[in-house]
């Protein structure tokens, strides 16, 4: 019985399927766990990052971290931000382990439902819908 | 009658029209005019000025002497009346916010569709602390639906891009007739949660109500342009059941500007799409410093962007995958016979292959058990059916690179292929 064989290349080259209906035969993948396309090329891959601080301290106490949606991390000029479900926090130092900071906001026990926002650039200024927090030429407002 | 004199600072509030109101007298009262009063206690209330909080009432009582007293206006960059904003950008010195936090009730109020900019060089907005004079603030409602609520305004090169509910719109500065920005719909799709569009600003990605993901970006010609990417089935899966209250169903899209990736997650799931390509990971990530960013501010050198992020639990050492259904243009029962996977598998890595096969399209799938690959990347599954899926698993992930795949077949069941299987039978009689 005569054996045909047939390459398949698509899904190497285009990862995941982009049509929400099947293209039959065409070789494109329906799943696609730890790989990454590159140069026509479908290549193990695991994001390499470097976590961000486990542990930050203010004033003796670990604010809590989140899964998930936070926290997150936004730099502006020399200064590190970290965004949690219940603060903005200001790095102050970050010579030790755990690192310090400060409270630009806290809300304490609530938490957000938004996430945090930077304008972007080298601004100073931050919003998630329940606050807008800025720097105001000498000192940080916060607005509720 | 004794008097009573309140002192208004600063002058510049004065001239925004900052004045007093005594209780059971008639109309305000300019700073420092003295008003005979009789014995008794009165609420004093002050005008509202703009750009300045309105000092709170006072209340003075008046005896035999006269009284005088003193208020300052503040200062007021943002008002006090406004609720904060759901979303910020920076532009050309410009700050613009815009939207309030969504619900999940039928209308919002107009304040959730408003963009406001600022004054360049400062957080002071027109109905506040912008001088309308230099005509450079100023606002716009988002028009539309009742639910339409700003949920992102990010810098797109030389444009700022507003992402609403339910249309996207570019906003361009002008010069005429006056320095402002000329409106213009982009696309009349919208974003459901803030952090559905991250990027740079030549590019956007962005993350729809409808279920796809865009890219917008400037073209050839210097026009703002977005490109639908498609990828329906893995979003829609990621935004089910989307509520504002439980976060259930919430996108975000984040910039890896080092690997020049998104990953696009919720809380179960995470995608990385590159130049256009989709894949899956078991990272979620939920923001990214730059390798250089990060060395400026730490002492240690980095070697990898900093980000916070969390890992779904499961084989994550695998690159593994599943293709779409084959058939080899046949409807035919097919035996698969051999798999050769194309590329480089070191010695030391372990890929195994099954197939999904059924023996008719109404059918659901099954799975043959895994056969472990040569170290060439050759496999005999020996599996027949009408329409199959080929699934890969190989560990660890580094060093695995996978180019194409040749699947070696037979036709099993020649009685749906005319005219072959007649001559097939006529050759051996």
């Amino acid at each position: 019985m005569k054996e045909y064989r047939t390459t398949i290349k698509a899904g190497f080259e285009q990862g995941l399927r982009p049509t929400d209906v099947s293209m039959r035969n065409s070789g494109i993948l329906v799943s696609c766990l730890g790989g990454k396309v590159e140069d026509k090329v479908l290549k193990g891959y695991t994001p390499s990052l470097t976590a961000g601080t486990a542990l930050i301290q203010i004033g003796g106490s670990a604010i809590v971290i989140h899964s998930g949606l936070y926290p997150q991390v936004f730099s502006a000029r020399s200064m590190l931000f970290i965004g949690t479900s219940y603060s903005l926090v200001l790095i102050t130092s970050t010579s030790t382990t755990p690192v310090t900071g400060s409270y630009l906001y806290n809300a304490g026990a609530s938490t957000l439902k938004f996430p945090w926002v930077h304008a972007g650039g080298d601004s100073l200024i931050f919003t998630c819908g329940d606050v807008l927090v800025y720097y105001d030429d000498t000192s940080w407002v916060t607005v509720t | 009658m004794p008097n009573y004199t309140m002192t208004i600072s600063p002058t510049e509030a004065i001239t925004r029209g900052a004045k007093f109101h005594i209780s059971g007298t008639p109309g305000w009262i300019a700073s420092g005019t003295a008003t005979s009063l009789s014995a008794g206690t009165y609420t004093v209330s002050f005008r509202p000025a703009e750009g300045y909080t309105t000092p709170a009432d006072v209340t003075v009582t008046i005896a035999a002497v006269d009284v005088s007293g003193t208020v300052t206006y503040a200062t007021a960059k943002w008002s006090s009346t406004w609720d904060p904003p759901l979303t910020v950008c920076f532009f050309r010195g410009q700050v613009f916010t815009g939207g309030i936090v969504p619900t999940n009730t039928a209308s919002y109020p107009d304040s959730a569709r408003l963009v406001r900019w600022s004054e360049i060089g400062s957080m002071a907005f027109l109905g506040a602390t912008a001088n309308p004079i230099k005509n450079e603030a100023g606002f716009w409602y988002l028009p539309g639906a009742a639910q339409e609520c700003v949920m992102a305004i990010k810098a797109l090169r030389t444009c700022v891009i507003v992402y609403g509910r339910y249309s996207t719109w570019k906003l361009t500065p002008v010069k005429e007739p006056a320095p402002t920005y000329s409106i213009e719909l982009l696309m009349p799709v919208g974003i459901n949660y803030p952090a559905a569009v991250d990027g740079t600003e030549e590019e956007h990605c962005v993350v729809t109500r409808t279920n796809g993901i865009y890219m917008v970006s400037y073209g050839p010609y210097g026009n703002v342009q977005t490109k639908s990417l498609g990828f329906k089935d893995y979003i829609a899966a990621l935004q089910t059941g989307t509520a504002y209250t439980t976060r259930v169903g919430h996108v975000k899209v984040v910039y890896n500007r080092d690997e020049d990736e998104y990953y696009i997650s919720n809380t179960t799931a995470s995608y990385i799409l590159h130049k256009g390509s989709l894949t899956e990971t078991d990272k979620i990530v939920n923001s990214v410093i730059p390798i250089a960013k990060a060395d400026l501010l730490f002492t240690a050198a980095y070697t990898s962007p900093l980000a916070y992020y969390s890992s779904i639990s499961g084989d994550t050492d695998y690159l593994s995958f599943t293709t779409d259904i084959i058939d080899f243009n046949l409807s035919a029962i097919k035996t698969i016979q051999v798999i050769e996977i194309q590329g480089t598998l070191g010695t030391s890595h372990f890929t195994e292959v099954a197939v999904d096969y059924r023996y008719n399209r109404g059918a659901s799938f099954t799975t043959s058990t895994y056969k472990r690959c040569s170290p060439s990347g050759i496999v005999f599954p020996i599996v027949s059916g009408v329409d199959f899926r080929i699934r890969v698993r190989s560990t660890p992930q580094v060093g695995s690179e996978i180019e194409s795949m040749t699947i070696g077949w037979k036709l099993s069941d020649k009685t749906s292929v005319r005219g072959v299987y007649n001559n097939a039978s006529n050759a051996s009689t």
